[in-house]
């Protein structure tokens, strides 16, 4: 306290004469100046002097400083104890942090621990579940490995008696268990001669490559090696055997809903790149608007609202009824039938699966019917007036039912079980989608189509058609037969059966030996039946025309070839005849063949 | 004994929902449109004569069959038109088209079927979604004018209501038992059944005895 009042009163001395300096000058400038002043302001100048004046800042200064200095020094001496308890507590909070982390980062590691431990037996189990699996695929691929030699040895064999006894064989897969079916086709792509034989090396590398790729069984496969390399490119572009290979994987193979899109619109001769062209786009908009006028509109909206929503899963019935009337209106000689609905609900379903957008699937689903529904286009002929189509390929399924099971045949005429109307029709018009996501799931037909639409034949159709009959029961009335053939009771897998239970069906059905020339043969045979019949006659609608040969209980013996090529499938060894007592009443029919083979047992482990 | 029975009309009118709601006394509103031809049986208890009691009452086996209706599928249909004992043709009362397409079915069967007699071969008219009675745009009086002149005796008539099971069971009990009384007649010729061909059988009776 002291020294703050000497260091005031200095202060105040020291800035006396400036006080007065400036007093004197504020009188000098506000009021007269009076001689008093002005003589004690040059007194003071001449007293002080230049140094004294100048000096004058600096002391202040300077002692203000140290005046603030000490006041500092006092002012943190103050403070010290204040300073060391916080201290204190920083101190305190941190050890108490430290201890906090020690104890977190500790629990965290032993609850790790805890759960590694605890995760090991199910480690463990994954492990061997691999090991599992990996010893199991390789177990099978070497079964598989034996399976080909031993088919290979075979087929050397056949060829090697077939030499000898100048008799041609005639390779089957027929009554073979289902993966048989694959090794045949893979031994077939093997042996088959390509149209244009390189050199011996390349000829075994194109050998290999088809190989290699038949195992991969996937398009994506096959188009990822055919971009990869350029040798594989032209394997793949100017072997003969590159159709086997597509035609090898759509049956066995796997085909995603991608390359499914890609399989369909290419065989359709459109192009899957994934901008629509302009041109179809305008098409469809305008066959749409236009068909909006058609005849066909009132059946159309009956029916759109009856397609089964399974089927559709998703797409806008109005998209369905859009492109039905423009298909409609871009084929009038077709129009719209019923069935066509559960056709382009497929199509439309495998295009929206495969990644086109709701703008772009409508105009190819358009296109693509159109195509299937042009003036040779293979579905156009169970949907004209009088459906020539489908009188044509039940006559061929009948005639070759009735040639692989005479008994069931004639058990079912017998009965009255339309099977060429009641089963037949709505198989073959709807394409098997009157059953998708009923009886059988939407993955099942349309691995269907994708063997449909590579064949270019209805070939599978009538396989699976064949598979549905031939499995029946042998017996029995016509109230239990019909829901069995209606709803497919007897191989039914449920709307969301695995792939593995449709794909067996699906080899099933192709294990069947039923070609392309067998299908075309009763073909012409039926127009060769039918024309004589009707001359020139209008369509059997009309009533006045007499109608036509039942298809069924008047083949032409003549025309049909020996059994053994019709009959479906020539099965070597009889089955055991477990069931005979359900056809004790069968008299077999006169047209039976003599050598007719013996019909397999039902599977009854559908 | 078994019986046959066919079911036409146009595409929609509700064959199929008429059928299974007399089979399984259900109704549902999402029927798939039948293609080709569909089958269902039911077991019934059925007399000859619209008068009999229960004493002469057989059990008889409706095989129904049931057909798709655009017009198209009519040439698939003489598989199965062949051997019927009795045809039910179905039209749709907010549908004048479907029942002024009642002639074309009705001759197209008999042309298909080919019965025995054609004359007597029997029909049962059924007119379909009585519950919808707000949308009628075909009148009861013109439909049983049809039934009068299209047969020596008067066609019987419905109106029934798939949904609402109205009238559905007596429908198809008559069409078994003009089914019966007719195919009695052809067999044994019996007299007393036509008593029921020259009685003032209407469509409306309820056909009580079943």
């Amino acid at each position: 306290m002291q020294i703050d009042a000497l260091w005031c009163a200095s202060i105040a001395a020291l800035l006396a004469p400036f006080t007065s300096l400036l007093v004197a000058h504020r009188t000098k400038t506000g009021n007269p100046p009076t001689p008093l002043t002005e003589q004690l302001v040059a007194a003071i100048y001449r007293r002080a002097g230049g140094y004294g004046l100048a000096a004058l800042p600096f002391l202040t200064i300077t002692t203000g400083y140290v005046y603030v200095s000490s006041l500092d020094a006092r002012s943190w001496a103050a403070s010290k104890p204040k300073r060391d308890a916080a201290a204190q507590r920083l101190r305190q909070s941190a050890e108490e942090f430290s201890v906090i982390v020690a104890d977190s980062a500790s629990a965290a590691a032993a609850s790790a621990k805890r759960s590694w431990a605890e995760g090991a037996p199910a480690r463990a189990e994954a492990a061997a579940q691999l090991r599992r699996t990996a010893s199991e695929t390789v177990v099978a691929m070497e079964r598989g490995a034996q399976q080909l030699a031993r088919a290979a040895q075979a087929a050397r064999d056949a060829r090697r008696r077939a030499r000898s006894s100048q008799v041609p064989p005639r390779p089957s897969v027929a009554g073979r268990p289902a993966g048989a079916a694959k090794t045949a086709a893979v031994l077939r792509l093997r042996q088959r001669k390509g149209g244009n034989r390189r050199g011996g090396g390349e000829a075994r590398g194109a050998d290999y490559a088809l190989n290699l790729l038949a195992y991969v069984g996937t398009f994506e496969g096959i188009a990822s090696a055919r971009s990869v390399c350029r040798g594989w490119y032209r394997i793949l572009a100017a072997d003969a055997r590159a159709q086997d290979l597509r035609r090898f994987v759509a049956r066995h193979g796997s085909v995603t809903p991608k390359a499914r899109r890609a399989l369909w619109l290419e065989s359709c001769r459109l192009s899957p790149c994934n901008v629509v062209d302009a041109g179809l786009r305008d098409a469809y908009a305008d066959a749409a608007r236009r068909g909006q006028e058609g005849e066909w509109c009132e059946a159309i909206d009956t029916d759109v609202p009856r397609t089964p929503l399974v089927l559709l899963a998703g797409i806008e019935r109005s998209t369905l009824a859009s492109v039905l009337r423009a298909v409609a209106f871009r084929r009038p000689d077709v129009g719209y039938c019923q069935g066509m609905d559960y056709v382009a609900a497929i199509v439309l379903r495998a295009l929206r699966e495969g990644g086109d957008s709701e703008d772009d699937a409508p105009p190819r689903a358009f296109a693509m019917l159109a195509c299937l529904l042009a003036r040779d286009g293979m579905l156009r002929g169970l949907y004209t007036p009088g459906f020539p189509e489908v009188r044509r390929r039940s006559y061929a399924l009948s005639t070759l039912l009735a040639a692989t099971r005479p008994e069931l045949s004639a058990h079912l005429e017998r009965i009255g079980a339309c099977v060429e109307v009641a089963a037949f029709a709505p198989w073959l018009q709807t394409a098997f989608g009157y059953h998708a996501g009923e009886a059988w799931p939407y993955e099942l037909v349309a691995r269907a189509w994708d063997v449909f639409l590579v064949e270019r034949h209805w070939k599978v159709f009538a396989r699976l058609a064949l598979y549905v009959v031939i499995v029946l029961p042998d017996g029995g009335p016509l109230e239990e037969v019909m829901p069995l053939m209606q709803r497919l009771e007897h191989v039914k897998l449920g709307a969301d059966a695995d792939a593995d239970a449709s794909r067996f069906v699906l080899e099933r059905a192709l294990d069947l030996k039923v070609t392309r020339a067998m299908l075309d043969a009763l073909g012409d045979e039926f127009e060769a039946l039918t024309a004589p019949a009707a001359p020139a006659s209008p369509p059997p609608s009309q009533p006045s025309s007499p109608p036509p040969p039942r298809r069924v209980s008047k083949p032409p013996l003549h025309a049909i070839p020996a059994a053994p090529q019709y009959s479906v499938p020539p099965r070597s060894n009889p089955p055991p005849r477990t069931d005979a007592p359900a056809r004790r009443d069968v008299r077999r029919p006169s047209r039976a063949r003599a050598s007719g083979p013996p019909s397999p047992p039902p599977f009854t482990d559908l | 004994m078994l019986l046959k029975v066919v079911i036409l009309g146009d595409s929609g009118v509700g064959k199929t929902a008429l059928l299974n709601q007399f089979v399984n006394n259900r109704f549902s509103t999402s029927y798939k449109a039948t293609i080709g031809a569909d089958f269902l049986t039911k077991e019934a208890f059925c007399g000859a004569n619209a008068r009999s009691v229960a004493i002469d009452e057989t059990l008889v086996t409706l095989q129904i069959w049931d057909t798709a209706g655009q017009e198209r599928f009519q040439s698939l249909g003489v598989g199965f038109y062949r051997g019927a004992d009795v045809c039910i043709l179905v039209y749709d009362i907010t549908q004048p088209k479907s029942f002024e397409n009642l002639d074309t079915w009705r001759i197209e069967f008999l042309t298909q079927a080919s019965p025995s007699d054609t004359q007597n071969f029997p029909f049962v008219v059924i007119a379909n979604k009585l519950d919808r009675e707000n949308d009628r745009r075909v009148a009861t009086q013109r439909a049983q004018t049809w039934c009068a002149k299209n047969s020596t005796s008067i066609l019987p008539f419905f109106e029934t209501s798939a949904k609402a099971a109205t009238e559905v069971e007596a429908a198809f009990r008559k069409a078994a038992q003009l089914a019966l009384s007719q195919g009695t007649m052809q067999a044994d010729f019996i007299p007393e059944t036509i008593s029921f061909r020259g009685s003032p059988a209407n469509g409306d009776s309820k056909s009580s005895c079943c």
